[in-house]
This record gives C-alpha cells, sequence and structure tokens, in this order.
C-alpha cells in the first residue's frame, strides 16, 4: 500500500499532507464526559492551533529545548504536543501532579531534562507554579506557560523544513519515582518508524479511526493509540482512562459507535470489561467494525482474552481481534505483534521448567500448565534475536533467552546517560553481530511467533504499570529513615484479586526496640506514602529481624525466595519474625466466628 | 454494601454511608488497619490506589443514583470532603469550598 506514512521523514509531515487533502476531516474526537460530550479537532485546526503555538515556543527560545508538559486527558495535550513537534523543541509529557511526592518527581525529569520551560493548561497554572516551587524549582529559570500565553496569531515561515527527523521529537521517563528517571530519546525518524511498524503489523487502513482511552502521556496511549491514527490521515476518538475505569463497557460502546478499527489497552482493561458485563445489558454495543485490540503491556493472559471473547461475542467481536502485542519504550513501542500465522496462539508449558527458563511443551489438557501467549510477530524492518544473557550467544528457536531487538524504531538512547545506553543499547553477541538493544525481557521464538516468558530484571507490572522493586524499597527506606534504620525487599502479591505488593522489612542489628503496636505504626507511615508516590496498595508488611530476608551468598535480595516465602505461609513461621500484618487477617476470621456465637 | 438504599438526609448520612464502605473494604484488604476510618481522615492514609478510588466512588455513585466525576476522589481527599462534595450533588444545593478544602 502506498502510503504517505511510509515516504515522509516526520509525523509532522503527516499532518501537512492531511490538511491539504482532508482538512476538514477529525483528526481528533475526545468525550469530555466519556460518553456524549464530544470536543473535536479537524487536521486544519491542530495545523493551526500546533503551528501558532509552536510559533510561540520559538519566540521563547525553545528550539532545542526541552518542554515539560503537563495537562489532563484532552486535545489541549495534543495540542502542546504537536506544537513541540514543530518547533523543533524536546517535548516530554508527564503525568498530572497530585501530591508533593508527584511534584519531587517532576523536578527529578526537569532537572534530567535540562527542560526550560513546563506547558500546561490555564486552570492549572497556579497550582503547577506554587507545586513546583515548593519542590525546589525556580521559575525565574523555568518558565510555566500555557497555550494561551504563548501563542499568537502569527505564524513562522519554514517550520516544517526546519525538523531534523534525528534529533529527538520527544524523550520517554520510564519508572522510577524515587531512584533517578532515565529519559528514553525518540527521534522523528524512529517515531515514525515505529508508526509504520504498527500500520503493516495489522494492515491498518488510510484513515484508520482509532479508540482508546489510554493515558495519553506515554507508551501505548501515546504512540499508539494517539498518534497512530493522525500518521495515517484516520481519526482518534478517546475519553479519559478515569473515565474508562469507572464504567468500563464505554469504551466498548465508543468504538461501536464511531465505529472504530483499532484500539489499544493492557490485559487487565480486558478482565475489568468481562466484570462490567456481569451486571449491565450489553444491548447496542456493535463491535463488527473492530478489527485489533492491540493487547499490551504487561502479560496477556489466555483465560482472560478466551472470556472476553466469550462475553462479547454477543457484541460481534471477532475471535481474531484482540492481539497480543510486545513493545517497550527503549524500542519506541512495538516490537512485534499482529497474528503470526505459522505459530500457535498459546503454548501450555511446564511451569517449574519454565522458572529455570527451560521450555518443556505439555499437552493442553494438563493441570497447572502455564500458558504463554503469542505476541505476534517481529515487526516489518526489525529484527528479533534470542541471546544467552551471560555469554552472549545467539539461541535456536524454542530456546528461553534475552530479547534483543534491532531496527530503525530502536530509541537513540537515554538522555545524557552514556553509561546506561551503552548497557542497554550496545548489545553485541557472541559472534560480533550488533549493535543490539537488550531489553532485559525473556522469551522465545518459534515458528515466526514471539513468546515473553519473563524479566531478567525483577519487574512488577500491575495493571499495566512498570513498578520496580527497587524503588518502592527505598521509599520505604526514606519515610522511616529517621526513625529507624531498615533494610526492605518488596514483591508483588500474585494470590489477591485486587493488586498489591507485599514488604518484608528487616530491622536493624541495634536500633529502637518496637513492640506490636509502635510496628503498626509504621505500617500506618508507609502505606500512604506508598499511595502517594506509587499508587499502589502496600497489603502485607512482615518486620523481620537481622539478617531475616533472603539473600544470595552475594548479599543480593532474593525478592522472588520472598514471594514464594509469603505464598507458601512459610514467612508466618520463620523464627526471624518479629510481626506482620497477616496475623490480623488471620485472626480476624476467627475473631468473627467467635463474636457470632 | 448489603443494607437497603435509603435516601439521605444529610450530609452525615452520606459520610456514615461512605465511613461504611472504607470499613467493610479495610476488613477484606486490610485487616491490620484498626482505626475508626473518620472524617478528616485522608485516602492516602488509608492507601487507596487510583483504581480502588475510582471503584469506591463508581459504588457511591449507584448507592445514592447520582453522577458523579472520576476525578472527585482526587479532588475530595478526605471522607468528610467526599461527602460534601456527594451531598452537593445530590441535595442539588452549593458546595461549599473553602470550608470542604479546609482553607
Amino acid at each position: 500500500m502506498s502510503l504517505p506514512l511510509n515516504d515522509v521523514p516526520t509525523i509532522v509531515s503527516c499532518i501537512e499532507h492531511y490538511v491539504q487533502t482532508r482538512p476538514d476531516e477529525l483528526a481528533f474526537l475526545f468525550l469530555e464526559d466519556g460518553e456524549s460530550q464530544e470536543a473535536s479537532l479537524t487536521y486544519r485546526d491542530l495545523q493551526t492551533r500546533a503551528q501558532q503555538l509552536a510559533t510561540g515556543l520559538r519566540n521563547y527560545n525553545l528550539k532545542d529545548q526541552a518542554v515539560l508538559l503537563l495537562y489532563p486527558a484532552g486535545l489541549d495535550f495534543v495540542i502542546g504536543f504537536f506544537a513541540c513537534l514543530y518547533a523543533g523543541a524536546i517535548a516530554v509529557p508527564a503525568n498530572l501532579a497530585r501530591n508533593s511526592h508527584h511534584y519531587s518527581r517532576l523536578k527529578q525529569i526537569i532537572q534530567d531534562s535540562n527542560a526550560k520551560a513546563v506547558l500546561t493548561t490555564d486552570s492549572l497554572k497556579s497550582m503547577t507554579m506554587a507545586g513546583l516551587s515548593n519542590a525546589g524549582i525556580d521559575l525565574d529559570i523555568i518558565t510555566v506557560l500555557t497555550e494561551g500565553e504563548a501563542t499568537g496569531s502569527a505564524i513562522t515561515n519554514g517550520l516544517v523544513a526546519a525538523i531534523n527527523p534525528d534529533f529527538p521529537a520527544f524523550i520517554q521517563y520510564t519508572s522510577g519515582s524515587t531512584g533517578n528517571p532515565k529519559g528514553v530519546i525518540v527521534t522523528h525518524a524512529q517515531l515514525i518508524a515505529n508508526e509504520r511498524a504498527i500500520q503493516a503489523s495489522v494492515e491498518m487502513p488510510e484513515h484508520v479511526i482509532v479508540g482508546g482511552w489510554l493515558p495519553q502521556f506515554h507508551d501505548m496511549g501515546l504512540i499508539g493509540a494517539m498518534l497512530q491514527p493522525i500518521a495515517m490521515g484516520g481519526c482518534y476518538v478517546f475519553m479519559s482512562p478515569l473515565h474508562f475505569i469507572q464504567s468500563p463497557l464505554r469504551w466498548l460502546r465508543l468504538m461501536g459507535k464511531y465505529k472504530a478499527v483499532a484500539t489499544a489497552a493492557p490485559n487487565f482493561a480486558l478482565e475489568h470489561c468481562v466484570k462490567a458485563a456481569k451486571d449491565t445489558p450489553l444491548d447496542g454495543i456493535d463491535l463488527s467494525s473492530l478489527k485489533t485490540i492491540f493487547c499490551g503491556a504487561e502479560p496477556v493472559a489466555q483465560k482472560a482474552v478466551a472470556e472476553f471473547n466469550r462475553v462479547f461475542s454477543a457484541c460481534n467481536l471477532h475471535p481474531d481481534t484482540v492481539k497480543p502485542c510486545y513493545g517497550l519504550a527503549e524500542a519506541t513501542l512495538i516490537l512485534s505483534g499482529g497474528i503470526a500465522r505459522r505459530a500457535p496462539r498459546y503454548l501450555s508449558v511446564d511451569r517449574e521448567q519454565l522458572k529455570l527458563n527451560q521450555l518443556r511443551i505439555l499437552d493442553e489438557s494438563t493441570e497447572d500448565a502455564k500458558i504463554v501467549v503469542c505476541c505476534g510477530h517481529v515487526v516489518k524492518d526489525h529484527e528479533l534475536l534470542i541471546v544467552n544473557p551471560d555469554t552472549h550467544h545467539v539461541l535456536e528457536d524454542g530456546a528461553i533467552g534475552e530479547i534483543w531487538a534491532a531496527g530503525p524504531s530502536i530509541a537513540a538512547g537515554y538522555w545524557q546517560n552514556p553509561q546506561a545506553t551503552l548497557l542497554t543499547f550496545g548489545g553485541y553477541t557472541a559472534c560480533g553481530l550488533g549493535p543490539f538493544m537488550r531489553t532485559g525481557d525473556l522469551g522465545f521464538l518459534r515458528e515466526g511467533g514471539l513468546f515473553v516468558t519473563g524479566r531478567i530484571k525483577e519487574l512488577m507490572i500491575i495493571r499495566g504499570k512498570n513498578h520496580y522493586p527497587h524503588d518502592i524499597e527505598e521509599t520505604l527506606i526514606k519515610t522511616l529513615a529517621d526513625e529507624i534504620a531498615i533494610q526492605a525487599a518488596v514483591f508483588a502479591d500474585e494470590a489477591s484479586n485486587t493488586p498489591g505488593i507485599v514488604a518484608f522489612i528487616e530491622l536493624p542489628r541495634r536500633g529502637p526496640k518496637l513492640d506490636d503496636s509502635a510496628l503498626l505504626h509504621l505500617v500506618a507511615t508507609l502505606r500512604p506514602t506508598v499511595s502517594q508516590i506509587h499508587d499502589l496498595q502496600l497489603r502485607d508488611v512482615f518486620f523481620l529481624s537481622f539478617g531475616g530476608i533472603p539473600r544470595t551468598s552475594s548479599g543480593k535480595t532474593q525478592r522472588l525466595k520472598c514471594a514464594q516465602m509469603y505464598q507458601s505461609c512459610l514467612i508466618d513461621m520463620d523464627p526471624r519474625l518479629v510481626f506482620s500484618t497477616r496475623v490480623a487477617r488471620q485472626i480476624q476470621p476467627a475473631l468473627v466466628a467467635s463474636l457470632a456465637k | 454494601m448489603t443494607h437497603p438504599i435509603q435516601t439521605p438526609y444529610s450530609v452525615a448520612d452520606v459520610s456514615a454511608i461512605i465511613r461504611e464502605h472504607l470499613t467493610q473494604k479495610l476488613k477484606a484488604d486490610q485487616p491490620d488497619f484498626t482505626e475508626v476510618v473518620h472524617d478528616s481522615m485522608s485516602f492516602d492514609y488509608i492507601g487507596l490506589d487510583s483504581f480502588s478510588r475510582v471503584n469506591m466512588l463508581t459504588e457511591l455513585a449507584k448507592h445514592f443514583g447520582v453522577r458523579l466525576e472520576p476525578t472527585a476522589a482526587y479532588d475530595f481527599v478526605t471522607v468528610g470532603s467526599l461527602a460534601e462534595f456527594i451531598w452537593s450533588e445530590i441535595s442539588g444545593g452549593p458546595l461549599d469550598m473553602k470550608k470542604v478544602l479546609g482553607i
């Protein structure tokens, strides 16, 4: 297919093209209430507003400078983002700050990226200034701007021609709330290369209508949902993530009403919809136009997909619609997706063998088999290798190793962090092939399909978001530092219905002697902090005496072992356990039972 | 919530429902949290993540039969201030922002 997408140097050129061919067609449609209140931008609106704001940014000397973008969900962010691209500024999209911890993180991002300005809305300006100032940002040096202030009616000539495709378009800051943030640099060329890859993976048609609700500020919500349809002269119809969480069937209704052909969502969204369907009528939802649901950002559960397909077949959902995919910020977004025709859609494997990174395929009917889902085929113009992470030997099909990737959308590196850049982006195989980007994910290839099996580093993915245990442990340590010097190990509570985390806290050899109520008081201090900084629920806390956290002989925390001890309840009987909140859970039912008599 | 829906007659009624909801949730998820939930307690203190906050709001909206913007859980961060907001939505009365935000 001869798409303008395939011939242009940047996504901005796509906008320029479609302003010529369909200026009055909608580029964006935002449902302000998640249901029917529409706000929209035509291609011409988008170009005019973005160019006017870009001219304003140029007047503030922001060409080649990083600009932090702080916006709620909606159309203003779209304008702010494209204005940065038109201006030759480097967009740094961020989530809105809701508390002082978030503002501290924004300060770290501003300092790391060297941002010279913050773009925000009229209604958020004073709160933003107050929050940043309190966090220690000098507002005489960093300008907080709104579109209204910066924009004029004039438009500088030659904005598009001045864009260097190999210059950064934006920086994606990956998780690391308390640790130093790492900014993934994506150039204009890398961005458009990934949009090409997404289009090709499912043969997306020109003028595609894409529906969605993901946060617009990073990863799938930015590149896969917000930018993809524009690159193809289509339209992005969307609502805020909160409106989806509040009533998930709104997403499906949106796609039916606007005849969306594609969308993207993490696995948990499928489960959320299935749950909502239990007590809500589905009439009026027609998904016959929907061809693709890119399912990524977290491991895809075959059961969740099967349930989703079963429940929504009543809405004309085609069983091939959900297409698991795999990617990461270091690849701009997608690395594999679409349907790998020759590969099985999923495989039943031996759970214990998988923990040892060995693949043993079982019969589908085997009880307690682990199901690994195929994440499609490697995307066009890109290469995937499975490599032994220690020896760097390339492994054959069916062998589990680290996924390495190369191609035009692999990001340029980490912003001003040459060490981390070299480690991640400078992988060479034992036989000298490279450089490859080392994903840190484990998986295998089979008949053209990629299967992702785990992480090398211990990463927790909860509701599609990455959380590094180390960051949360740092939060726990810092929060209690004034009172007591602890060590911590954190892991996800896999067994529970509602996602949460568990902490093992090791008390110092010589420290204040704390009784049960004092320890409970510590928990009461930790819970709100974990919620505020990481937006996670700290479920159980186990206080252990010195040396109680399992470690390797070289002193490395064994978080997996902690999780196993927790799941098996072995930790409850450990002689080094001083106090745990799980005790309350066990006492409670007994107490309730005794009260009932 | 298992008790029958009763029309709330005051902000105190609304507050009681919110506190009951949170108490039940804590019993299930965090039984070591033995403090009594009161009006000036913040959702941060209770340790609710954003997903739980939106779900709480959805249940409250269903219970009271009103539309509630999901952002309300962030704008009104204590039990008491959320109760004031919901009461103003139910009764149609004005919301005293200064009082609610404690300014």
